[in-house]
């Protein structure tokens, strides 16, 4: 049987179609991937912040400047413990080194 | 011999990052100090620090303007340890003599949890055991409880840190190793507990310890003032384990 004109363009439209099927099937599943890496590259770009405490502390000094430490009297506190201490209390601050 | 106290710089930074890294970074102001005598009042009129990163290697430095206008400048040596940087720093400012020299600059983490520890009287007097609870929030704000023990020779019991009565005198907060904080109770006392993570050396306590000390402000404990050895921290212990009640092998009818 002879198939007319319009018929062929139909079929042949139709293998076409048939041939770019994988592609476009394929196409459309990278489509559906990259949107998915996105939305997870998105979900963790969550800007984050971190809080952090610093000191910073001279180890060497050309002029030092820093307010001494002093004794109840106004006296320069000899030792380099953080607190004046009572040595002849029974809890006395036995960690207190001299510089 | 006589002791150099060491200048200090007490600060605060926010690390803002996104996909891991590095995005800004922020100084909270109102959290730096310094004992520097060329400040007038321990504060500082700006600090700014670039070229921090948590991660990999990085140079930072903080440029610190005290509030009479001199200026210091601390250079970080390239560094990959995100808790600590050492190098050199410099300065401008009549009052600083054109001082110069090294330093090292060190993270310390928020404190929080439970401590232990007495304070002394200052005239060899029996010494007093309390229970202090910090917590630190993101923003730096510290909360918490001061607990003396029972009959404790102290001019409290318990105290409440950052109450709305503690807030009228100052804001109590974490900066750099310390704690800065001012508590109340309900029958008038207000205390300033100071509270450091390291020796006047700079060395960092061992197990998270704390150097202590009070000052009352008003109230009962109004201008008494104690301080101690440092607090050690009260580790949570875990819940113990179940185990399976030990069976008794019956040897009994084992000949």
């Amino acid at each position: 049987m002879q198939l007319s004109r319009k018929q062929q363009v139909t079929r042949t439209d139709q293998i076409e179609q048939f041939k770019e099927e994988p592609t476009t099937r394929f196409s459309r599943i990278a489509m559906l991937a990259a949107a998915f890496f996105l939305t997870t590259l998105a979900a963790s770009a969550q800007i984050q912040t971190s809080p952090q405490q610093w000191t910073i502390v001279t180890t060497k000094e050309s002029a030092p400047n820093a307010y001494p430490l002093l004794d109840a009297n106004g006296n320069p506190y000899p030792c380099s413990g953080q607190n004046v201490d009572n040595p002849k209390d029974s809890n006395s601050n036995g960690l207190d080194a001299h510089e | 011999m006589w002791t150099i106290q060491r200048t200090r710089i007490r600060t605060d930074w926010t690390l803002t990052s996104e996909f891991g890294i590095a995005i800004g970074l922020a100084t909270t102001l109102p959290d730096t100090f310094t004992n520097s005598s060329c400040s007038n009042s321990g504060g500082v009129a700006s600090a700014n620090v670039a070229g921090y990163d948590i991660f990999g290697f990085y140079q930072a430095t903080l440029t610190v303007t005290l509030d009479n206008g001199a200026t210091i400048t601390f250079t970080g040596s390239p560094s990959v340890d995100p808790n600590q940087f050492s190098g050199t720093f410099r300065s401008t400012g009549s009052c600083m003599k054109g001082d110069s020299g090294q330093f090292t600059a060190t993270l310390f983490s928020a404190v929080n949890g439970t401590y232990v520890g007495s304070f002394e009287s200052s005239n060899g007097g029996p010494a007093a055991s309390v229970s202090v609870t910090f917590k630190t929030d993101s923003s730096f704000n510290v909360t918490g409880t001061i607990t003396a023990a029972k009959n404790a020779n102290l001019c409290f019991s318990t105290l409440t840190i950052g109450t709305p009565l503690a807030n009228t005198f100052e804001p109590s907060i974490a900066s750099g190793d310390m704690l800065e904080t001012i508590a109340s109770d309900n029958t008038g006392n207000v205390v300033a507990f100071a509270a450091s993570n390291t020796d006047a050396s700079g060395k960092t306590l061992s197990n998270g310890g704390l150097f202590m000390i009070y000052e009352g402000l008003a109230g009962a404990c109004s201008g008494i003032s104690r301080t101690d050895i440092p607090f050690k921290k009260v580790e949570s212990t875990p819940a113990p384990k179940h185990h399976s009640p030990v069976r008794v092998r019956h040897l009994a009818g084992r000949r």
